[in-house]
């Protein structure tokens, strides 16, 4: 009677697929790791960090690579494992306790990997069935994969090495044809690039009519840019159109501020062209115009290099307020704007003002500002 | 000439990876641990039911279908099929929750905007057509007996050719 790994007749089910392949998904989620860190310094920066304000346009590309590469990794993960499947049914199951601990260490390395690409997909598809924060569970199954991801590099380093070798000293590790392979190997990477091509429109505007999946349609939304949250939702409609609406700046300053819109029309404007761009990997650039952020904290007297909390009308909810460090409150390009594309800015993008500047994610460039409170 | 161990233990390279990694992982734990808005009960439960749910339901669906379609398609097109059906299963698990609407808010209707019924069959039909041509082209690189002559010139009859 065979032996339950030698049931798989595919000749697939080799060392040498699964070397290139593993390879391929390390940097593929090493890409994903670095870029999810990124994004999550961005939105929570530890105290001897300050993101910095330019380029500008960093944020869009690495959230937009992070989403990418997650996408393309569906198909290279599910290739990856099911080339690796054989050794799942081999008996005994556990042959020392070495053995025991490195199939153990798989456990967190595929489940996680499993749960990172199904939760990641379901964010952007904007779908929430799990019973946790989606950003806090992604994150440290991040760091729980990236532990596993380690740990298997270690347990596979000389065998991966061994498979990619002309001539590999274990000749059980190489069973396909260099044909078979190569046809395999380019149909999982054609087959990544399919589905980047189904999705990475919100991101890569080009690619915006062939991505059946993307989450956005470029240029579809009030002002022809999209929103993520609407006024009505938020519950700030009556407050944002109230004309008694005031922009105050106080806290560390010399010269507390209460402005009216009229106020802040009269002062100095500047026009920027920034990106919203979004932590679910879609970005689009507009045109907005309003009054410098700098410009009003010398107004008020604030110290050079000054933080500031930028708060909304939204009280309630995760985003009604964000912070600007010292380089970003500094900007040139950190702008309370009012208008958006040459128009006064439509109430779901923040009339009456909203922040918005440089190398920042979306969930941080608040809307309907209220208060400007310096520290 | 040695023969690489494929089992922790084997080098040294194994036991730093577990030196390194396993850090990691217990920094992992603690941290949902002290998350607020993360129970390690169902953040766990959803970890390892990721695992579960590809290895024993996904993974032997897609074995039972890939075996059964080798029985009855043409070697020329098994290949190309492969393929196919990578990119469309692929497609279909992260187009689902697209196709489905799960997220789709009426206040809104900036997101999830697309038809994405439509626009998937239609992504997946390039992509049969697009398989179709790679087996036309595989068709006609093959010998009648079903030899593949790029196969053949390099290194002898494909291992699946029939006698």
């Amino acid at each position: 009677m065979r032996a339950p790994e030698e049931r798989f007749e595919s000749k697939l089910h080799e060392g040498r697929s699964a070397a290139v392949l593993g390879i391929a998904l390390g940097v593929s989620f090493s890409v994903c790791f670095l870029t999810g860190l990124w994004s999550h310094f961005a939105q929570h920066p530890p105290s001897w960090f300050d993101f910095p304000a330019r380029p500008a346009g960093l944020y869009r590309v690495t959230q937009g690579l992070h989403v990418v590469t997650g996408t393309a990794s569906v198909p290279l993960l599910l290739a990856k494992l099911w080339v690796v499947f054989p050794h799942f049914v081999k008996l005994p199951p556990v042959r020392s306790v070495a053995h025991a601990i490195e199939r153990l260490a798989l456990l967190p390395l595929v489940g996680g990997s499993l749960f990172l690409l199904g939760t990641g997909v379901a964010n952007v598809a904007r779908w929430y069935p799990f019973p946790f924060y989606f950003p806090t569970g992604h994150y440290w199954a991040a760091w729980l994969t990236m532990g596993g991801l380690v740990a298997h590099i270690g347990a596979k380093l000389s065998i991966t090495a061994d498979a990619l070798r002309r001539v590999p000293a274990d000749p059980t590790l190489v069973r396909a044809t260099p044909t078979d392979r190569r046809a395999f190997l380019g149909g999982v990477a054609a087959a990544s690039g399919a589905v980047v091509l189904a999705t990475a429109g919100g991101t890569v505007a080009p690619l915006g009519d062939l991505s059946v999946l993307a989450q956005r349609e470029p240029g579809v939304g009030p002002q022809g840019l999209p929103i993520n949250q609407t006024a009505a939702a938020a519950g700030v409609v009556d407050r944002a159109r109230d004309r008694g609406w005031r922009l105050v700046v106080d806290g560390a300053v010399d010269q507390p501020l209460d402005l009216t819109l009229a106020d802040l029309r009269a002062l100095p404007q500047r026009e920027a062209v920034l990106p919203i761009a979004c932590v679910e990997g879609w970005s689009a650039s507009a045109r907005w115009r309003g009054v410098p952020v700098r410009d009003l904290l010398a107004l008020a007297g604030a110290a050079p290099g000054a933080e500031v909390v930028v708060r909304s009308l939204e009280e309630a909810g995760r985003y009604g307020s964000s912070e600007l460090n010292g380089g970003q409150a500094a900007d040139a390009d950190t702008l309370l704007a009012l208008e958006l594309g040459g128009e006064p800015l439509h109430i779901d993008h923040g009339y009456p003002a909203r922040l918005i500047g440089p190398n920042r994610p979306g969930v941080l460039q608040t809307k309907w500002v209220t208060r400007l409170e310096v520290r | 000439m040695r023969r690489p161990s494929i089992v922790l233990g084997g080098s040294r390279a194994s036991w730093t990876g577990l030196a390194v990694g396993a850090p990691v992982m217990v920094f992992a734990i603690v941290g949902v641990l002290g998350a607020d808005e993360v129970e390690i009960g169902s953040w766990g439960r959803w970890v390892v039911s990721a695992a579960l749910f590809h290895d024993l339901l996904l993974v032997p669906v897609v074995l039972l279908v890939g075996a059964g379609l080798h029985r009855i398609v043409p070697d020329s097109a098994w290949v190309p099929l492969r393929w196919v059906l990578l990119t469309v299963g692929s497609l279909v698990l992260i187009g689902l929750p697209f196709v489905r609407r799960y997220g789709y808010q009426e206040a809104n209707p900036t997101a999830l905007s697309r038809q994405y019924g439509t626009g998937l069959a239609r992504f997946c039909a390039v992509v049969g057509v697009v398989g179709i041509g790679w087996w036309l082209m595989r068709r006609r690189r093959t010998t009648p007996d079903g030899n593949d002559l790029t196969e053949a010139s390099a290194i002898g009859p494909s291992p699946r050719t029939k006698p």
